[in-house]
């Protein structure tokens, strides 16, 4: 581009240009609101199994409190920055195109529609009838003799016009021309400009834009950026905050594995975290530990209230992360721990203590509880509604029915066999990577005793689906149901984590990451004690959970022995922990191959001797580069059947041979 | 052991920059970074226009060229990726036909291979811009002088050695996927955003309209009265970029995307350590875009040396049917007009194919049957043809699943050969598709850049997503 490019002078075009832009940006940015606030309305269905109580329907002391800080989590979803970003954007667009866009008449111009005066889509005839009528005025020899000169010439003009444009709308050549350049005579010459205002360039506010330039690549641009890159090293990647993360991974390093740990132990690690720093204010940790601990008791703190819940449904990603980190170093009691604590941030009541179970349902009196002898729920639920409400401490009977309903209904699971599998094999050889299989019951606490399977029920069929990817079965039933959680701030996911177990160290498997049985049938919650003591096909629901043992099988043979936990987030009393055991077979000797390597099966060699890799023929590209390389070469001309026969019978007993001997 | 030419480099190993492999893995946010930093450099050195040149006008012989190897005629991007490009290219060949003897697995013959391969380069980028000067490219070298001569070409072999140094620095595990691919994406997706949203105005007796496309129906939609004839004009005005273009280059990408996804999956097993199948993926897209860089390579060359030819012997008949060349529309380009290089060169348009069907049908059948040659070619060099890939298995106890162990070889040539061939068709025919709806840039350079974007797709969800690492800084420090 040699010519010079022209600054926008009249405001023509740079509107349109920021215009576009605008555009360009908008779209995506609403696009992504309009589906943020979308998503967010649709959380709350009623699915089957699920516990329908919140703090609304057990009408909690707090739960204005609990509403508030629901709703501000929420409204970061519809009335955000993005919000604004959206209306502003558009408003500015609008305002570019109304104020800017004005519709440029095009007479300075040569455009044929224009001169001849017809809409753009007149046919050919139309045009034709045009262009006679305007010659009949405009043709030099009907111009009227009394006009002066100038007029004279200015129809003259005109009529050269009148004829170009009717060439260009008729004519091959002038019309292409007219497309490809712009102007009916071919290319002619252009000029260049670029929409950017010129008061901006020259005049008073060239200095300014100076200035602009200098603080957008010299503040702004590294500001930006640093920014950007702060926020990135601020956070892991599962959301928690470095420093946070980094003293999770201290406190474990150092722990002394003589030292019990507590639930305690864990929510004092993570009150320090950067988080709840962040969160406390002026508060001392001891101060926020206190206000957690009430909250554990279902106590009031009065002006307070709101900052536990915050600091509460805070606590509740940190403990995941927590969790995650300390499973990498595969210290058992500490995850159980972290669990209880998640438990009891979920349910609001004490992460120790013999009577947790009971605990967790709603309008329970803790000091009538812990007073007595009952500790678990199946045990609850045997009583008649009046010891029950003596055991609780509740005497209002519909706070009882409810508490009792919410104990019905936490899912408790029944093992009925777990088993360790290779995908494609019925035995477990060295060197496998397996599965673990757990067939379970879902039950509720009312059901009583355990009803007999037949084990031809466990067997499942094994398809090509199942064998590329073993794992599959987790996800097939349906997604639990939110968590009963009415006093935690927020809606809680429920779920169990697996985790495999050396019961030789008590540590959990080299790799080990949490297996999440998140999809469960959930029918046998409904069944009656008959119906459930039956165990019918089609009545009881066999779920299945498959763990992936994260480490190859021993290499050895002979039996080894691992254990199970099964860690629910949100209710105490429906976590497993059971010993597996796995025996590993050495894999059995290939009658065939042996036979094969012995030489007896000769007739069967014929048909493999296609199947070897052979060498690449001669006039290949693939032969002429293994020549290169001083490879072997098969002659094109001499693949006769019988010499190929003799070759490949030999190659066969030869790479049978070495098969074996690596096995 | 005997004398190896990869020796003859040993004395100059020290002499040639390096940059040092990091200490340990780089976290995905800091290659991120390091990638934003080369492509900056790249972008500023592909705007900064030589110092001394009096012109750059006049026929561009390697416009074909231009897009995919990332130069930019009259800046210190003239070379572009050119100079690695080439080096690679032979020490691939040279390795690959074991012409010169490297031991991969030795770390320090390893080393010798790259040190060889970045001097070649150097060298090269030494040798063009010496020819590009004193072919007088930049105006007749007698008129420039010895001293400015001089000074170009080592501008030109400063921003060459710059770009070896990018290239290396993202290959030793600093950024992601290689400095070659990552310049020519960038370079093609920057003409098309150009070309869609450039603020320069041309004004014709038309009057003022936009140079890109977007903002031109903007500028159309709001300065016309006839509203339907500025939508007509938008989507297909000739002389600039239209909406149109616009519209098919937004197609050809996702078809490319959606095509990137076609795979046949074989079932494996291992027979030492039992366990799931795993999957070994064969892409319709086996050998990527391989055959359309290949193909294009080879017209571009054929249309270099016809177009040399045809300037010194115009009236040679040999000349004559290789290709005669005449400029079209007032510009300095030089097209084809008849011969050889006429009939593999691409339509203009649309119309341009409807008016020489025969020279539409050679074209077609050109690009695809040379793509098909050139992908089931490149299976057999690159060592991933049906036998490379059997033995491959061999040597881990690999069989595949459902078939007799031997049978690997088989079943894979059954479905490679296909694959390659039937992949290199596709690209081929998304190609010229592309040239033929007129899509912003040839169809060559958008496909190599959307094969390119889709690689670093791939590339962020295996690295940016799933990674294992759970604290950044913990596992990387044990």
């Amino acid at each position: 581009m040699a010519s010079e490019y022209k600054y926008d002078e009249g405001s023509d075009t740079w509107p349109y240009f920021v215009l576009a832009l605008l555009v360009f940006f908008m779209v995506p940015i609403t696009a992504r609101w309009f589906l943020r606030a979308i998503s967010s309305g649709s959380s709350s269905k009623a699915v089957e199994g699920s516990i329908p109580y919140n703090h609304e329907s057990l009408q909690l002391a707090n739960s204005t409190q609990i509403d508030k800080v629901r709703a501000q989590k929420r409204a970061g979803r519809v009335f955000n920055r993005s919000l604004v970003i959206v209306v502003l954007g558009w408003a500015l667009a609008a305002y570019i195109w109304i104020t800017y866009a004005k519709e440029v008449s095009l007479t300075g111009f040569f455009d044929p529609y224009t001169i001849l005066d017809i809409p753009y889509t007149a046919s050919e005839k139309d045009i034709k009838s045009r262009y006679r009528k305007l010659s009949l005025v405009y043709h030099p020899d009907k111009i009227g003799k009394d006009l002066t000169d100038k007029v004279k010439e200015e129809m003259e003009a005109a009529f050269i016009q009148i004829n170009l444009a009717y060439k260009a709308l008729t004519d091959e050549v002038t019309k292409r021309n007219l497309e490809l350049y712009g102007h009916p005579d071919g290319q002619q010459e252009v000029t260049h400009g670029v929409a950017i205002p010129k008061f901006l360039v020259e005049g008073r506010y060239s200095q300014l834009m100076i200035l602009l330039y200098f603080v957008l690549i010299g503040v702004i641009l590294p500001f930006v950026v640093g920014n950007w890159w702060s926020n990135v090293k601020a956070t892991t990647k599962r959301g928690i905050h470095v420093d946070t993360a980094a003293s999770f991974v201290r406190r474990l390093a150092d722990k002394n594995p003589a030292v019990v740990y507590t639930p305690y132990t864990v929510l004092d690690w993570i009150l320090e975290s950067a988080e709840v720093t962040a969160l406390r204010g002026d508060k001392s940790v001891q101060e926020i530990k206190d206000l957690v601990l009430s909250y554990f008791k279902r106590e009031s703190t009065g002006s307070d209230e709101e900052l536990t819940l915050r600091v509460v449904s805070e606590l509740l990603p940190l403990l995941t992360g927590f969790i995650e980190i300390a499973t990498v170093f595969k210290v058992p009691d500490v995850i159980l721990a972290a669990f209880d604590l998640q438990k009891a941030v979920h349910q609001a009541c004490t992460p120790l203590g013999k009577h947790r179970e009971l605990l967790q349902l709603p309008y329970v009196d803790a000091k009538v509880v812990e007073a007595q002898s009952v500790k678990k729920l199946g045990k609850l639920l045997t009583l008649s509604d009046e010891e029950a409400g003596k055991v609780l401490g509740i005497s209002d009977s519909k706070k009882l029915k409810i508490a009792l309903d919410v104990a019905k209904n936490i899912p408790f699971i029944r093992v009925l066999d777990a088993s360790f599998k290779v995908p494609g094999e019925d035995y477990i050889s060295p060197n496998a990577s397996a599965h673990l299989v757990v067939k379970f019951l879902i039950k509720s606490a009312a059901l009583k005793s355990c009803p007999e399977i037949d084990d031809l029920r466990f067997t499942e069929e094994e398809t090509i689906e199942d064998l590329k990817n073993p794992l599959r079965s987790n996800d097939l039933p349906p997604q639990l149901p939110a968590a009963y959680a009415p006093y935690f701030p927020g809606l809680v996911s429920n779920s169990w984590e697996g985790f495999i177990a050396n019961q030789s160290d008590n540590k959990f498997i080299e790799g080990t990451e949490s297996a999440l049985l998140r999809n469960v049938e959930l029918t046998n919650l409904k069944l009656t004690q008959k119906e459930w003591i039956e165990g019918k096909e089609h009545v009881v629901a066999i779920s299945t959970f498959k763990v992936k043992l994260p480490a190859p099988v021993p290499p050895t043979v002979g039996d080894f022995h691992f254990r199970l936990f099964l860690k629910n987030n949100a209710y105490f009393g429906t976590d497993v922990d059971i010993p597996v055991d796995m025996e590993v077979k050495a894999v059995p000797i290939d009658q065939e191959a042996v036979k094969k390597a012995a030489g007896l099966d000769e007739d069967d060699s014929d048909s493999d001797s296609d199947l070897d890799i052979s060498d690449p023929e001669e006039d290949s590209i693939a032969g002429a580069l293994a020549a290169l390389r001083g490879q072997g070469v098969k002659k094109s001309s001499e693949a006769d059947d019988d010499e190929s026969d003799n070759e490949s019978v030999f190659t066969d007993i030869n790479t049978d041979t070495e098969d074996e001997g690596e096995d | 052991m005997s004398f190896r030419v990869l020796d003859l480099v040993k004395p100059f190993e020290p002499l040639v920059p390096e940059v040092i492999a990091p200490q340990r893995k780089v976290p995905f946010n800091q290659k991120v970074m390091w990638t934003g930093v080369t492509l900056l450099i790249f972008l500023v050195m592909s705007e900064i226009p030589l110092y001394g040149i009096i012109s750059s006008d006049g026929s561009d012989p390697l416009i074909w060229l231009r897009m995919m190897l990332a130069s930019n005629r009259g800046t210190l991007m003239e070379l572009g990726i050119t100079p690695i490009v080439s080096a690679s290219m032979v020490f691939q060949l040279l390795q690959g036909t074991k012409l010169i003897h490297v031991d991969m697995s030795n770390k320090e013959d390893r080393e010798q291979f790259q040190t060889a391969q970045k001097l070649f380069a150097m060298l090269l980028a030494v040798g063009q811009a010496t020819v590009y000067v004193l072919t007088g490219m930049y105006g007749p070298p007698s008129s420039l002088g010895a001293g400015v001569c001089l000074l170009l070409v080592l501008q030109l072999v400063f921003a060459g050695i710059i770009v070896i140094l990018l290239d290396e620095l993202l290959q030793k595990g600093y950024g992601l996927g290689s400095g070659i691919s990552l310049f020519t994406a960038t370079n093609v997706c920057e003409q098309v955003m150009w070309k869609a949203f450039a603020p320069t105005t041309s004004a014709s007796s038309k009057g003022a309209e936009f140079d890109g496309a977007v903002v031109a129906l903007f500028h159309l939609l709001g300065s016309r009265k006839d509203k339907k004839r500025a939508l007509l004009e938008a989507f297909y005005r000739q002389n600039l970029p239209n909406m149109l273009q616009v519209l098919a280059t937004v197609l050809v990408f996702f078809a490319v995307v959606y095509l990137q996804g076609f795979r046949v999956e074989i079932p494996i097993k291992s027979t030492r350590q039992r366990g799931p199948y795993a999957m070994y993926p064969i892409r319709l897209f086996y050998t990527s875009n391989t055959p359309i860089m290949l193909q294009s390579a080879l017209s571009s060359n054929i249309f270099l040396i016809s177009q040399m030819l045809f300037m010194k012997w115009p009236n040679n008949a040999f000349v004559k049917i290789l290709g005669s060349w005449g400029s079209k529309g007032g510009s300095s380009q030089l097209y084809a007009v008849s011969g050889l290089s006429y009939y593999i060169q691409p339509p203009m348009s649309l119309t341009d194919a409807m008016v020489d069907p025969i020279k539409t049908f050679v074209y077609i059948t050109f690009v695809l049957g040379s793509c098909a040659v050139f992908s089931t070619t490149w299976i057999e060099i690159s060592g991933t043809s049906p036998r490379d890939v059997a033995k491959q298995f061999k040597e881990q106890g690999l069989v595949i699943a459902g078939h007799r162990d031997t049978s690997a070889y088989k079943e894979l040539k059954k479905i490679i050969p296909t694959a390659a061939a039937f992949g290199g068709v596709a690209i081929g025919a998304l190609s010229v598709v592309s040239d033929l709806i007129g899509t912003l840039g040839s169809g060559t350079s958008i496909l190599l850049s959307v094969t390119t974007i889709y690689g670093y797709y791939d590339l962020a969800v295996k690295e940016g997503g799933f990674a294992k690492s759970v604290v950044s800084g913990y596992t990387d420090g044990i």
